[in-house]
């Protein structure tokens, strides 16, 4: 553990950590900027021999979704448990992106947004069931820019209805609040 | 100026999807790592923070047993964990303002938000290295001073002002 000196300001304490990962790994750099540019580009070139493996990565991360879905629909109200189906479109939100998929990460994160502000009584079934279907068919289809007009669309209208249920279910929440004060 | 020689550190990276894992090791490989440990979620990887004593730690947000949130706060308990003050990337798809928040309060170094690139992951790790924060400990508090814009030199002197005024003697 490095070692360090501690300056008193009563009831908060500052620590200066001093043997730091400066001195074991900060070397000398011909460019002012500070940016290892030979560095970033030995990754990037790491990461596109990656990209082969991208197109079924993404395909068992669909399919890890459309699992958790059938999953999810397949109880009843009562006993549905999201945790599977909100871990499944967390990772194709965080990840689609990188293995060329942007548009599908965006509805995947529109689908967390519903997952995460809604509660699981009143999350609604057919536009979970939107949001899967059209992660799956961004794909199928390979669509992997915004220049595809419907997926464009398709991403807007969800997003939009999304927005409007959140904002409904927090307003609804809010006077459900107010009226328990009032009694 | 200077730059960082990853070939010169050790890292964790937690991660619960396995993908994500690999693509970061990768980048770490192209920065010129030879030492990469991964664990699979929060639990493995306090395991292996313990075992491996990492220079750095890369994680996830969310994770199964417990996320890493919960991680942070285990590896900032200054009494307890092997080095408090190992500098902590948290990877999240989480972009929202109160859950960047969130990690700051835990004691998070920096954050990077998916999806990952090398020049982020990059500059989180030259960020910690080279320009370091001092930590802070106060009642409920232990972790990188979290206003990013001090500098350690703004407190030089201060404390011993500070101590001076207190002392009996003043």
């Amino acid at each position: 553990m490095p070692t360090s000196f501690e300056q008193d300001f009563g009831e908060t304490r500052v620590i200066h950590v001093s043997g730091t990962l400066r001195a074991k790994a900060a070397v000398h750099n011909a460019d002012p900027s500070g940016a290892d540019d030979l560095s970033i580009a030995a990754a990037e070139s790491a990461m596109k021999d990656l990209s082969g493996d991208f197109q079924n990565w993404m395909g068992d991360e669909i399919n890890r979704l459309v699992a958790a879905f059938d999953d999810y629909r397949s109880k009843g109200p009562g006993e549905r448990d999201i945790t599977n189906l909100f871990s499944a479109a967390h990772d194709i939100r965080g990840q689609a992106a990188a293995f060329g998929y942007p548009l599908a990460a965006e509805i995947a994160g529109s689908l967390t947004k519903l997952l995460d502000k809604i509660e699981p009584d009143y999350l609604p079934t057919p536009l979970i069931a939107h949001h899967v279907d059209a992660v799956r068919a961004i794909y199928r289809s390979q669509v992997r820019d915004y220049a595809n007009p419907v997926a464009v669309q398709i991403i807007h209208t969800l997003k939009r209805t999304i927005d409007r249920m959140v904002e409904a279910r927090t307003n609804a929440i809010a006077e459900e609040q107010k009226m328990a004060r009032g009694r | 100026m200077f730059r960082v020689d990853c070939s010169r550190l050790r890292f964790l990276v937690i991660d619960d999807n396995g993908f994500m894992r690999r693509i970061i090791r990768s980048l770490l490989h192209g920065f010129g790592t030879r030492e990469v440990t991964e664990a699979e979620d929060g639990a493995a990887g306090l395991e292996a923070f313990a075992t491996y004593l990492p220079d750095i730690v890369i994680t996830d947000w969310s994770m199964p047993v417990f996320d890493g949130i919960e991680l942070t706060k285990m590896i900032r308990q200054p009494d307890t964990s092997p080095n408090p003050f190992v500098p902590i990337i948290m990877v999240t798809g989480y972009a929202e303002r109160s859950r960047v928040f969130e990690a700051r309060d835990a004691g998070v170094s920096e954050m990077l938000v998916k999806p990952i690139s090398a020049k982020g992951l990059y500059l989180r790790i030259a960020k910690v290295v080279l320009n370091p924060r001092p930590f802070i400990r106060t009642d409920n508090y232990f972790g990188p001073d979290r206003r990013h814009l001090i500098k350690a030199e703004a407190y030089k002197g201060r404390g011993a002002a500070a101590n001076l005024l207190k002392s009996p003697s003043a």
